[in-house]
């Protein structure tokens, strides 16, 4: 009789475990309830300046579905009275015009004035969009803000502009939200969820 | 109904396969269980090369940043092409393993 190896064995195993893996991630609400633990829920209240973190625009100059969900909901924010000034960030990626400049083209199409728009163009993470955007705030007095990112990257933006001083209102602008059914949905979300806590575990190994 | 449509399908297609293979390929359980073991050994070789290009990628990232100050975005890791181009590796992989003697 022919013995199976370990090795055969193991990978037998792994190979069940990733089966497995991928068939609770679309079939069950395991995702979900992951997102949900780690999702950030909405607090919107009047804050001194509404902080719109960047995702990515396109070479030819069209934000991403997350850019331009997270700028509308900035916009909302800003035509809702809930703060003068509007920060825009994002940079450029791989030859792509400034993210915060393109976001800010659109804001003033939508009736936002010239000098309630700030931008940030330089940061390429989140940390450094904290540091960034609090020196110009600090300037301006500014205290209180409305984080506006999605729900997941939240749990990881939300002490990063805390620690730089500021109250902090977290507003999640969601592609994809957390009580996604969809079997594909599902695993998309399972994917953003890891991703997020790999993130927030290598923020905090950096702090 | 929706949901189910796509697990159902491979069910029945797979079984249909199964019952074509047995009457024109004269294959038995012996063999559907031993395709089901390779399979199996197929995939978890790819989980096995993917969360090492994973780990590799994203210690070297962290290096480059650190030694270069050449920013490249994790987010990289989290594409599509990496999950393709890994399979092909754990094939190839897979095939020199067997090959070995050792698997």
């Amino acid at each position: 009789m022919n013995r199976t190896p370990l090795s055969a064995k193991l990978l037998q195993a792994l190979g069940v475990l990733g089966i497995a893996g991928v068939l609770l991630s679309a079939y069950t609400p395991l995702p979900n309830m992951l997102a949900r633990a780690l999702a950030v829920s909405s607090r919107i209240q009047p804050a001194d300046a509404i902080v719109v973190l960047g995702a990515s625009v396109f070479r030819n100059g069209t934000l991403s579905d997350p850019s331009l969900r997270r700028t509308v909901q900035g916009l909302v924010l800003y035509h809702q009275g809930m703060a003068p000034l509007l920060v825009l960030s994002g940079t450029t990626y791989e030859g792509s015009p400034v993210e915060a400049e393109v976001r800010a083209a659109l804001a003033r199409q939508l009736g936002v004035p010239e000098k309630a728009i700030l931008l940030e163009p330089h940061a390429q993470t989140t940390a450094e969009e904290a540091t960034n955007i609090s020196a110009k705030l600090h300037q301006r007095g500014v205290r209180t803000i409305l984080l506006v990112t999605s729900s997941l990257h939240l749990a990881r933006a939300v002490p990063r502009f805390e620690k730089m001083g500021f109250r902090v209102f977290p507003v999640p602008a969601d592609n994809l939200p957390v009580d996604v059914d969809r079997p594909d949905g599902r695993l998309r979300l399972m994917s953003h969820t890891l991703r997020e806590m790999v993130g927030r575990w290598l923020y905090q190994l950096g702090d | 109904m929706d949901k189910l449509y796509v697990p159902l399908l491979i069910l029945l297609s797979s079984a249909c396969g199964y019952l074509y293979a047995r009457r024109r390929w004269s294959v038995g359980e012996p063999t559907l269980r031993q395709a089901i073991r390779t399979s199996l050994e197929l995939i978890g070789c790819w989980m096995l090369v993917y969360g090492a290009n994973l780990l590799f990628g994203l210690l070297l990232i962290l290096l480059i940043r650190r030694l270069t100050g050449f920013f490249i975005s994790l987010y990289v890791l989290n594409g599509i092409m990496l999950v393709l181009l890994t399979v092909l590796q754990a094939l190839v992989f897979y095939y020199l393993w067997r090959s070995s003697g050792k698997g």
